[in-house]
């Protein structure tokens, strides 16, 4: 399956190189083919999904005795790859109809690319190390794009992403180090092997996973490594901010988190790192959506919310049961949708009433109907409101708490999600719907290009949210068996 | 094996100084004395590739680029006071945990230790690097092309 | 006397704890940088002292090369990042970064 790296990694990576060459003669043209080559992304993982079921099936037949493949495609990676070409898709599209022409530069196009490379690297791999290698690819190529436009702003966030996520990737790599140790080799089937099986040292293992957990929650941006999130997230041009919140913070950390929940579940021996997690899981729910509640910047609310949602995915991942992680990853998915449009949007309406102040915006949806619009749709869907995806798969992994054992976890989701939702509902009301006050009163809704992109992902989420019992089958019940 | 933890005491001893020493030039240059101690030791260890990987890139490419970028900042700049009072128990419970570890860590050494029954390898380190880990060549490449355009970015023509 | 893996992961965590306490404690960004360098060589002895220890010397180089490739691209973009916090703010002082708190 060697073949498969070509749309996923090396195109994306080539494109990087060229971009810059053709931005010399035409700037439309670079920005094309960077779009093009992200959509072919995106196609090539569509179509890749009947395939991932066909080679899941034939990994996991062989499981326990497989001598290790560098390169998986199973169901997870898959609906990853979907997730990520998406966002980044979407992310370049409104780069190109929002930035000033000043701004753009080929740099800024060919560090998406090489970023959106670095995460397709991430997860189609089976091995930790190399996975080291490409987080450390994505981690380099977001420094420069959250300080892209230069201002101290920009450059003190990516400083404060830069001296919490480097120590995090090392310390993953000391993880890699004791693995190598105790199980003679870095990859997937090693540790599961070993989890399971038995032969290395059991307390080794176990710091090494710690090690791992650690890591990657700084990462993902779990409380309380959560420090370089809200002032990255902040400070970044917007539609890095959609690109860091929808899909960055999820491969780098959670994608891990889910992967080693996986394994462990079947390892009896490790509950205490699962349970870890949950923890850090269930506390990121409830300071993020806490500390969401007094924030009067916009993207620093969005920030603080994210942080609450990864909680959610991280609390469902550790519990580990099939319906578990069912849960965690379509909420994976979900909210990578839900933020990406939340802060394109947000870019929109910065740039039409020049403020990020919540506090004096108010009745922009007369002006601004389609922002409103999408917007709405996608605060009700994080919220959880039925029938839209985030109802779903709020649900699910409430319900597998509950069923699952974790009681009191599932009543603290529950509980955090009418919090947000109550929350969500009265900003709503003041932004959107209220009077209209001296900042909006110029308001205009943006371009249509800036648009698209946030429409296109409102309608999916309303599209998956009525058709739930067809997309689970079709793509989250193979997904689920892939999880088992 | 007393030149081996002369060495090994060399690393520590070097990698203290670059913390503590005011003057970021010296800091800079201690690093590279530490780089120059691991090397000795990876070459002990019998890791000749990974030694001289070290000694060229960390001890020689990372040193000048901390040197150059020193060179680049004010003086005045570069003595500032650390806040070190709030930690200064720190290094007390490191010194406690070093201790601690020398005695009891037999126990956890012998539970780090890995499978005994491995079979050992025959393969040289290039074939290694192009075959089995072919992958990883890829994320250098990777990564070296964002490196590029990172510096492209902060630093490239048609800034301010 | 202690057998040579005991010694070498004994300095691995000593490194590792003086990183840390660098990276912790310090104010000036260059000497953080020097922290993060610190608990990078450390994680060069555990690769290369873990596959002496099981017998796989040469799969633990190549791990240890592409790892000092990667750093050494991780330490040059920091000190470009560095410079241009410099230059925008002519100060390298950690503590007065906190422009963002709302």
């Amino acid at each position: 399956m060697n073949q498969g790296l070509v749309p996923f990694i090396l195109l994306p990576a080539l494109t990087a190189v060229i971009v810059p060459f053709m931005w010399r003669k035409s700037r439309p043209a670079g920005e094309s083919l960077s779009a093009l080559v992200l959509g072919l992304g995106l196609i090539a993982a569509l179509m890749g999904i009947p395939l991932a079921a066909q080679l899941g099936a034939e990994f996991r037949a062989g499981r326990g005795m497989l001598p290790m493949l560098p390169f998986r495609g199973d169901e997870l990676s898959i609906l990853m790859l979907v997730t990520i070409f998406i966002i980044s898709l979407a992310s370049v599209f409104f780069s190109i109809f929002s930035l000033s022409q000043e701004e753009k530069r080929a740099s800024y196009y060919s560090l998406i690319l090489i970023c959106a490379a670095g995460m397709a690297g991430v997860v189609t791999t089976g091995d930790f190390f190399t996975m080291y290698v490409f987080l450390e690819v994505v981690a380099v190529s977001s420094f420069a794009l959250i300080a892209f436009s230069g201002d101290s702003e920009g450059i003190e966030g990516a400083l404060k992403y830069l001296f919490l996520s480097a120590p995090a990737s090392l310390l993953i790599l000391l993880g890699v180090a004791l693995l190598f140790l105790n199980t003679g080799g870095t990859s997937f089937s090693h540790l599961f092997q070993t989890a399971t099986g038995g032969g290395g040292s059991r307390a080794g293992v176990l710091v090494a996973l710690g090690l791992f957990a650690c890591g990657f929650m700084v990462k993902a941006g779990l409380v309380p490594f959560h420090g370089w999130v809200p002032d990255a997230y902040q400070s970044s041009p917007a539609p890095i901010s959609a690109l860091l919140s929808g899909i960055i913070t999820k491969v780098a950390g959670v994608y891990a988190l889910i992967r080693m929940s996986m394994f462990l579940h079947a390892a009896p021996g490790y509950a205490s790192v699962t349970r870890t997690l949950m923890f850090f899981g269930a506390l990121s729910i409830v300071v993020g959506a806490l500390a969401a509640m007094v924030q009067r910047d916009f993207k620093r609310l969005l920030a603080f919310s994210s942080i609450s949602q990864v909680g959610y995915i991280v609390l469902s991942a550790g519990l580990g049961t099939p319906m578990a992680l069912l849960g965690a990853t379509f909420h994976l998915f979900n909210h990578a949708t839900f933020k990406a449009t939340l802060f394109l949007n947000g870019a929109a309406v910065e740039r039409a009433t020049g403020t990020r102040d919540m506090t004096k915006l108010g009745g922009l949806g007369s002006k601004m109907p389609w922002t409103t619009g999408t917007s709405v749709v996608a605060f009700l869907s994080t919220a959880g409101i039925p029938p839209l995806s985030g109802f779903w798969s709020k649900l699910i992994i409430i319900v597998a708490l509950w069923v699952g054992g974790a009681k009191g976890y599932a009543i603290i989701a529950l509980l955090a999600s009418i919090l947000t939702l109550g929350y969500f509902l009265i900003l709503q009301r003041k932004i959107f719907f209220g009077k209209v006050v001296s900042f909006t009163e110029g308001a205009q809704e943006v371009a249509a290009g800036m648009l698209l992109p946030v429409v296109v992902l409102a309608a999916l989420m309303i599209i998956i949210g009525l058709y739930f019992p067809f997309i689970y089958q079709l793509l989250l019940d193979p997904a689920a068996k892939a999880l088992l | 094996m007393s030149s081996y933890l002369l060495l090994l005491f060399a690393l520590v001893l070097f990698s203290l100084l670059a913390v503590v020493f005011r003057n970021m030039l010296l800091a800079a240059l201690s690093l590279g004395a530490a780089s120059v101690a691991l090397t000795l030791i990876l070459f002990a260890l019998s890791a000749p590739w990974a030694a001289a990987f070290e000694l060229s890139v960390c001890a020689g490419l990372i040193t000048v680029l901390f040197v150059s970028a020193v060179s680049m900042i004010r003086k005045e700049e570069l003595f500032l006071k650390e806040g070190r009072a709030r930690f200064a128990l720190l290094p007390f419970f490191l010194l406690l945990f070093g201790i601690g570890f020398w005695f009891f860590g037999d126990r956890l050494a012998v539970a780090l230790r890995g499978m005994p029954g491995l079979v050992g390898e025959q393969a040289g380190v290039g074939v290694l690097l192009w075959s089995v880990r072919s992958h990883d060549l890829v994320g250098q490449l990777c990564i070296i092309l964002a490196g590029v355009l990172v510096i492209k970015a902060f630093f490239g023509r048609g800034r301010d | 006397m202690m057998d040579l893996l005991r010694l070498n992961w004994f300095l691995v965590v000593i490194l590792a704890f003086l990183g840390l306490y660098c990276l912790l404690v310090s104010r000036n960004l260059l000497r953080l940088l020097i922290g993060i360098e610190i608990l990078s060589k450390s994680c060069i002895l555990a690769l290369v002292s873990s596959g002496v220890a099981i017998g796989k010397v040469n799969t633990a180089q190549t791990l240890a090369i592409t790892m000092i490739v990667v750093e050494v691209v991780v330490v040059a973009v920091a000190l470009g990042l560095i410079i241009r916090a410099y230059g925008a703010t002519r100060s390298i002082d950690m503590w007065k970064m906190n422009q963002l708190k709302d």
